[in-house]
């Protein structure tokens, strides 16, 4: 029971992440920050180097856990070729990436309402795996 | 999630990981203090080099970025300040002294060697 309580607290506030910073004000602090909700640290370069390394191309399949609204999954995915999973918890960043995930990736591009813990996916499927800030 | 990362990946896959976590070294101490200044969530399991290598992957390239976060610290601060009577006006004052807090708080950790943003690629093994 404790461990409910406890997961749907830390998804409240996982959920909360992406309420702040909606207002006008907020958009134009955020947009000074690189567009990202303030607790994401992944640099375009960075997104970039780990697009460079990922290996993959348009034949493979990526999985971008910890996805929010679909950064840095998003930029990997549009440099590489390759297809994207975007798994997240909380479904109000699934909802406001899903616009522009569609924009830059089209068909090419599923979001999944999910724990990277306990991924609702079937053994080797991927082609390769990102996460960022995840495990901090 | 690690290993549940290895679960689905195909052999010779790549795992592409950037995360803050505790640097290495440091005592029982510093550590407590690492993990008060740092993000809410800060993985306290090790390393996350062994981490991934215990978790079924042949690390293949490691990057320090925490300079790169350190900078970013300074523009989140920069940011908030320049934008803070419009934030404080729209947002409220709490989430923005508390968003002041928690950026504040992690540049000192970093800049104390307490914290340390990692980049690392593993290959499933």
């Amino acid at each position: 029971m404790n461990d409910l309580v406890h997961r749907s607290a830390t998804i409240r506030s996982y959920e909360d992440r992406y309420l702040r910073f909606r207002t006008k004000a907020g958009f134009a602090f955020r947009s000074e920050i690189g567009g990202v909700i303030p607790n994401g640290w992944t640099t375009i370069e960075q997104a970039e180097w780990m697009a460079s390394v990922a290996a993959i191309s348009e034949d493979d399949l990526l999985l971008d856990i910890g996805a929010g609204r679909g950064w840095p999954g998003s930029l990997i995915a549009k440099e590489t070729g390759a297809r994207l999973v975007s798994v997240d918890v909380p479904l109000e960043a699934l909802r406001q990436g899903a616009e522009d995930l569609r924009e830059k990736l089209g068909p090419r591009v599923s979001q999944v309402c999910g724990d990277g813990r306990i991924l609702p996916i079937g053994d080797a499927h991927f082609s390769a795996v990102c996460q960022a800030d995840v495990l901090c | 999630m690690l290993r549940e990362c290895r679960r689905v990946l195909k052999r010779d896959g790549r795992l592409v990981v950037v995360t803050i976590e505790i640097a290495e070294g440091l005592g029982a101490a510093q550590r407590a203090r690492a993990t008060e200044l740092g993000p809410e969530d800060l993985g306290t399991g090790g390393p996350l080099r062994d981490l991934v290598a215990q978790s079924g992957f042949e690390v293949v390239i490691e990057r320090n970025l925490t300079e790169d976060f350190r900078v970013s610290l300074l523009d989140r601060l920069n940011a908030l300040d320049q934008n803070d009577a419009e934030l404080r006006c729209a947002e409220g004052h709490e989430l923005v002294d508390t968003e002041r807090e928690k950026r504040a708080n992690m540049l000192k950790a970093v800049q104390e060697g307490l914290l340390r943003r990692t980049a690392l690629v593993g290959r499933a093994s």
